[in-house]
Parts: C-alpha cells; sequence; structure tokens
C-alpha cells in the first residue's frame, strides 16, 4: 500500500467510525497528527452532510453515464476471478471451518478437481456465501479447467495431459470425516440426494 | 427484523472482506443488511425498477449501499439493462453526496460553482476507477461504500478537495468584509458548539445554512471553528491546528465576523 492509500485508508475508517464525537477525534489525531487537516475538515463536512435537506425529486443531469457504462462492462475479466484468491494460510483454514468440511475436500473444489454438476446446491450457495462471491460466480470458476493443468502448462515442456475430475460423492468416499463434517455434508446433500 | 434473525440468515448475503486496522472483519450497517435480506427473493428486475424510486421518505426507497452491493454482483451475472439501470441510479447518488453549489448571476442565469464541480469530477473518477478494479478482482476499498455509503464518498471528497486548487474555492466564495480590529470576549460563541448537537439548534434548514457558511470559510478559520464545534478549548485548538493561541483566536474571531454576515445573526458576535 502507498502512501496515499494509507492516508485514505485512514480517513475511510475515520468515516466509518459510528460515533464521531470529540473522543474519537482526539484518538484519530493523536494516531495520525500529520492528517489533521484532513480529519478535521472530514469532521465538519459529515456533519454538514447529515443536515442537508432531503432532494427527493431532482434528476441530475449525467450525459457521461452511457460511456462510464461501457468502461465498466469493458473491465469485465475474460476468465472467472479466483473466489478462494483471498483465503490462504490461516484463513484458508478458517474458510473450512466455516464450511464444516475437511481441508482436502476444499483444496479439491479451490483447485478445481471436482465436477460442478455434481455439487449440491447447499453447497454452492455456502460456497458462496463463505467466499463473498455470487453463486453464478463460484460456478463458473469451478467450472474452468483444474488449476493443476493450467499450472503445468506453464511449468512443462510437453503438453498436459487432462485431468479426470471427480464426482462429489466420490470425494467424500475417499476422504476422512469427523461426526461434524460428515453432519454437515448431509446437511448440504438435504434429502440425501447429490445433484 | 431481530439481531438473531439478521445472524441466522447473514449467510445469504455475502459478508465484506475489508478488515480495520485492528484485524476485525467490518460490517455492513443492520437496516442496510435487513434491506439486502429482503431483496433477497426479488428478481434483479424488480429491483432495478425499486432503485428508481427517488422519494426517501418511500417505504421501497433503496439505500446507496444496497444499489452499490448489486452493481459489484454485475460482474458474474451479466450485463442486463436492470444492471444498468442500478448502475445510473448509483451515479445519481454520487451526484447527490456531492453537491455542486449554483450561483445566480444574472436575472434566471446561474452558473455552477467550478470549484465544486472539479470536486465532484475527481471524486466521480475516483469511484468510477474503484468500480472497474473491482470487476478484475474484488477491491475492498469499495467495501467501505456498502458500509456508508454518503460517508465513504466524504473521504473521497477530502481527498479531491486536497488536490483542488484553493485559489479556486476562494475565487467563487461569497466576498467577506473583515473588520479586523473588532474586539471579542472569548465567552458567548455558544452558538456554534451548540451546532454539535442538533437537538439544541433551529430548524434544520438553518442548521445546514449555518453549517453550509462554516464550510465556505478560508481552511485555518474553518479548522478553528470545528474545533470549536466539537468543543475543544481555543488553547486546545491552536495546538492541534500547529498555531500559537493569538493566531488561533483572530482565526476565530475572524471567521465570527464573516458567519455573523453572511448569516445576518449578531448572536455569531
Amino acid at each position: 500500500m502507498n502512501r496515499d492509500e494509507s492516508r485514505d485508508d485512514v480517513l475511510f475508517a475515520f468515516t466509518m467510525e459510528p460515533q464521531r464525537d470529540r473522543k474519537t477525534l482526539d484518538r484519530y489525531l493523536a494516531e495520525n497528527p500529520e492528517l489533521a487537516s484532513d480529519l478535521i475538515d472530514i469532521s465538519s463536512e459529515l456533519r454538514l452532510r447529515e443536515s442537508q435537506p432531503k432532494d427527493n425529486a431532482k434528476v441530475i443531469d449525467d450525459p457521461e453515464c452511457d460511456d462510464a457504462w461501457n468502461t465498466l462492462v469493458a473491465a469485465q475479466p475474460q476468465t472467472s476471478p479466483n473466489p478462494f484468491a483471498a483465503f490462504q494460510g490461516r484463513e484458508f483454514v478458517e474458510l473450512c471451518k466455516s464450511l464444516r468440511l475437511p481441508r482436502s475436500i476444499v483444496a479439491a473444489f479451490r483447485d478445481r478437481l471436482v465436477d460442478v454438476e455434481t455439487i449440491p446446491d447447499r453447497l454452492m450457495d455456502s460456497l458462496a456465501a463463505c467466499t463473498a462471491t455470487a453463486t453464478d460466480a463460484v460456478t463458473k470458476y469451478l467450472a474452468q479447467p483444474p488449476t493443476t493443468a493450467v499450472s503445468m502448462e506453464f511449468k512443462s515442456g510437453r503438453k498436459p495431459t487432462e485431468v479426470d475430475r471427480v464426482t462429489f460423492q466420490q470425494l467424500i468416499e475417499n476422504t476422512q470425516l469427523s461426526d461434524d463434517q460428515r453432519d454437515a455434508i448431509t446437511e448440504y446433500l438435504g434429502d440425501g440426494q447429490s445433484n | 427484523m431481530t439481531e438473531k434473525d439478521l445472524v441466522s440468515l447473514s449467510t445469504s448475503v455475502p459478508p465484506l472482506r475489508k478488515k480495520t486496522a485492528g484485524g476485525k472483519p467490518y460490517v455492513r450497517r443492520s437496516e442496510v443488511q435487513a434491506e439486502l435480506l429482503s431483496l433477497s427473493s426479488n428478481t434483479i428486475d424488480e429491483i432495478a425498477d425499486q432503485s428508481m424510486i427517488l422519494d426517501q421518505d418511500d417505504e421501497n426507497y433503496l439505500s446507496s449501499e444496497s444499489i452499490l452491493h448489486f452493481v459489484r454482483q454485475s460482474k458474474a451475472n451479466g450485463d442486463s439493462s436492470a444492471y444498468e439501470t442500478l448502475f445510473r441510479q448509483l451515479r445519481q447518488r454520487l451526484f447527490k453526496a456531492t453537491p455542486v453549489r449554483e450561483k445566480q448571476i444574472s436575472g434566471s442565469q446561474v452558473t455552477a460553482d467550478p470549484y465544486q464541480e472539479e470536486v465532484r469530477s475527481r471524486v466521480v473518477d475516483k469511484f468510477m476507477e474503484l468500480l472497474c478494479e473491482d470487476r478484475n478482482e474484488y477491491r475492498e476499498r469499495l467495501d467501505y461504500f456498502e458500509i456508508n455509503f454518503n460517508n465513504a464518498i466524504a473521504a473521497l471528497r477530502q481527498t479531491a478537495r486536497r488536490n483542488t486548487s484553493e485559489r479556486e474555492k476562494r475565487e467563487y466564495a461569497e466576498p467577506l468584509l473583515l473588520y479586523e480590529s473588532q474586539q471579542f470576549d472569548d465567552d458567548g460563541f455558544n452558538v456554534l458548539q451548540n451546532l454539535n448537537e442538533p437537538s439544541k439548534t433551529e430548524p434544520g434548514h438553518y442548521r445546514f445554512e449555518v453549517l453550509s457558511a462554516i464550510n465556505d470559510l478560508p481552511d485555518d478559520e474553518r479548522h478553528v471553528i470545528e474545533l470549536l464545534i466539537q468543543g475543544y478549548l481555543l488553547r486546545e485548538a491552536a495546538e492541534i491546528v500547529g498555531c500559537t493561541e493569538k493566531t488561533a483566536r483572530h482565526r476565530r474571531n475572524r471567521a465570527r465576523i464573516a458567519l455573523a454576515e453572511v448569516l445576518g445573526r449578531e448572536d455569531l458576535i
């Protein structure tokens, strides 16, 4: 994070404070004396905006909206982003705990080694919720080729062979599960049926 | 909806990823979380229609935080016309959070404050940059806007103001007559301290006028006045802004005259 981003993060954090009284301002001024002007200005600005009368009906002319929308659409990534990217180390362990699944199973999802069609809907919803990603985006990610095949393309001079995916059922049959993990999977399967 | 209900249903709305400096995850305000949950069974077309309600007193009026939430979802769910509608409404909210004052120049002719226009333009550009980055890779900084949209915009405005010339601002502000020789005592400025407590001040529109006039003061005067509103003593304010108490008093006095003149309020002197 560069200096500007770090400064902006302090300002954002200040605006997120539930109480912006003298005590809060004191704390931020003590921790960030170099940002005194900015913090005082924001304090003043927020009070002004909170007292601003409602402006219900007015629509503001926005001639650049079409261009802005096209720019946003063009920023769409070509491949679906990895919903597991933010979960490294301890956070990956926490993710597994949230899902109540063993790490080997979540790693298999992460590496796209499981046939997406066989993953129960409830589990897909939980994967989406726990990774803060839309369910459709998780589905698109899991439907891409396994990551092991993708990485081999860069590490080896020879053409990678197709990696066989396993079904969700095969995956759980070949994994040692605790009682809680077994219960969780039963809940994910709903009526005992996988997709 | 109770807190318990919110917790039990919270998994159907993706949590935010941004964490506080202390490592604690930020969470949406309970009213925003409840609104998102109540919308979870609606189609995106219904939500887009709802976003077009402009009356803030309408029970179906959508928060800016929710509109942003759905615009962010468009990256995974396609770019249908419903998402475009949400995007248009989001820009309207962005504009309303960065108001530009208009000044009457002659008859019915008005002109927009170029300084505030420049600030708005910078805020819009920065926000759009964040949205575009978020399409490629989750941008945690955008989470601030899902927590409190208007307040996060205030932080962006501050950065934009810092980067926009103070000279432009002063050129547009109302000319203020200064009575440098006027003497003041240190008491009797309670009207400003009361501004920190809306219940103690006059009707809302007048409070806004007073605060707007303060906002128009030169930076050095506004900083002293803001600290006095917060309840700091003049000596403490001087220390924070890095000047002598005498200088702080001078700034305060100039501000008092300017405010009294703009607002026609003798009690500010």
